[in-house]
């Protein structure tokens, strides 16, 4: 098999990450005893591991939970916007923070504009400007990289210029924590979600959201926190305030495994970054249509074989060589009209592919053609 | 023939995708689609078929027990129901 599928979720994992989830679920739970010295905190331990990753200072500020979708839900809904308030948003979007907008404009009144992105599936910065001025929104979420094409936005810049322009900034990092720098405090964004499952080489089920400090959220989901259980309400302190609900241990056992483990491997971003030229040039001879996206990106490539359905292809390429790809709208259908296609194949690489399996990859698109 | 059959969940919009697993091979499964446009892979490892009739569109691998079968968005399920009937009279 060769598993090209890690914009999904990453894998193979580092051999500590299973074996920390392992050791985490034979060993009695932390949760019945908290704080103190004496008791390990996996819980904090990976707040703190965190930090320097996501270039925030406070680890109390990072609410954990299962995934991305969970921290952008809480976001989107815990800000309490308004009828009638904006929110400024890309095309690039993952349904994961379309859906959320859409509900709230439904339900609520919330008034939201996409901007549409050019074919490298990127707003320009410049068009992000020009919006936030015209709109003057309460809210501004951009993707910090396409899930489709790779593409990152100049964070800094849209954070910058969302500031400006008054609106609290919410950046979705599910497609580049891990693998692109990430500096949440010096670009001045408010909030942040990230998931576990990706670059950062965690298992499922992990993931946050940071809030900047002062920044208050309504709890989205409200329950027992395992302290403080005399309150009627949500305890008001972060990260108690956003985490309602036992955790789940074995999984940030591994992912606090899959951080130490990265902080001693530091990833080659240019020995991935050459495996992701070697691909989409390889595509290109095989006489696919590839998208690919100039400047800072992810190590995602998505095309079309002119005369092949995408599921025809893709079949071909599981069933018939043992290649895992993601094909279809890959949960993020406002992004097709711009690049001016119906659907893609998409592989993504993580740092331990090799360039046999680019190699390998590319003669089984050649294959899939007949 | 005895098959089992459940839905396939993917990214594509509006798929209507089950999979079948069948009693026999693609390849003897193939010889029942007379009057199906068939397009057969033999360059792939492991070679696959793809077969097309009134909309509906079979996959499958010529040495393997499972078949894939999407139906037409507007009739799937009078389509599905006449596939299966069809399946089950083989």
């Amino acid at each position: 098999m060769i598993y090209l599928n890690n914009a999904a979720t990453s894998w193979p994992k580092p051999a500590c990450v299973a074996q920390a989830v392992c050791a985490a679920v034979a060993e009695p739970p932390g949760e019945s005893s908290r704080g103190g010295l004496q008791r390990f905190d996996v819980f904090q331990a990976v707040r703190q591991a965190l930090c320097p990753v996501l270039g925030v200072k406070e680890p109390e500020q990072i609410a954990l939970g299962p995934n991305a979708t969970w921290a952008l839900n809480l976001a989107l809904y815990g800000l309490d916007l308004k009828p009638g308030e904006w929110v400024l948003a890309t095309a690039a979007e993952h349904n994961s923070v379309l859906r959320p907008l859409n509900d709230l404009a439904a339900r609520l009144g919330v008034r939201v504009e996409f901007l549409p992105c050019g074919p490298e599936g990127r707003v320009p910065l410049a068009a992000w400007q020009e919006a936030l001025l015209r709109l003057r929104p309460r809210l501004a979420v951009f993707t910090h990289a396409s899930n489709v094409t790779g593409a990152a936005h100049d964070a800094a810049g849209f954070c910058r210029a969302a500031k400006a322009a008054g609106a609290a900034v919410l950046v979705d990092l599910s497609q580049t924590l891990g693998f692109l720098p990430v500096a949440l405090e010096e670009w001045g964004a408010d909030l942040a979600a990230f998931t576990g499952h990706k670059y950062l080489l965690g298992p499922q089920g992990t993931g946050g959201l940071w809030v900047r400090p002062g920044l208050s959220l309504r709890p989205h989901l409200v329950g027992g926190t395992g302290v403080r259980s005399e309150l009627s309400y949500m305890p008001g302190e972060m990260p108690l305030r956003l985490e309602a609900g036992t955790g789940n241990e074995p999984g940030f056992a591994g992912l606090l495994a899959a951080l130490a483990w990265a902080a001693e491997h530091p990833l080659d971003r240019a020995a991935v970054h050459a495996s992701l030229c070697a691909l989409r040039q390889g595509l290109r001879a095989a006489g696919a249509r590839v998208i690919e996206p100039e400047g800072e990106c992810t190590p995602v490539v998505s095309f079309t074989l002119p005369g092949l359905p995408a599921a025809e292809l893709a079949y071909a390429l599981y069933e018939g060589e043992g290649v895992v790809c993601r094909t279809g709208l890959h949960c993020a259908p406002r992004i097709f009209p711009c690049l001016g296609v119906k659907e893609t194949v998409r592989f993504s690489l993580s740092r331990f592919t090799t360039a046999e399996e680019v190699l390998c990859a590319v003669r089984a698109v050649e294959a899939a053609k007949g | 023939m005895k098959f089992n059959c459940r839905k396939i969940e993917n990214c594509f919009a509006d798929s209507l995708t089950w999979e079948y697993a069948l009693p026999q091979a693609g390849e003897e499964f193939l010889r029942a689609l007379a009057g199906w446009e068939v397009r057969k892979n033999l360059k792939l490892r492991r070679p696959v078929f793809v077969a097309e009739k009134d909309g509906v569109v079979l996959k499958a691998a010529l040495a393997g027990q499972f078949v894939r079968a999407s139906f037409p968005e507007d009739e799937w399920q009078k389509k599905k129901e006449e596939f299966e009937a069809w399946l089950k009279a083989l």
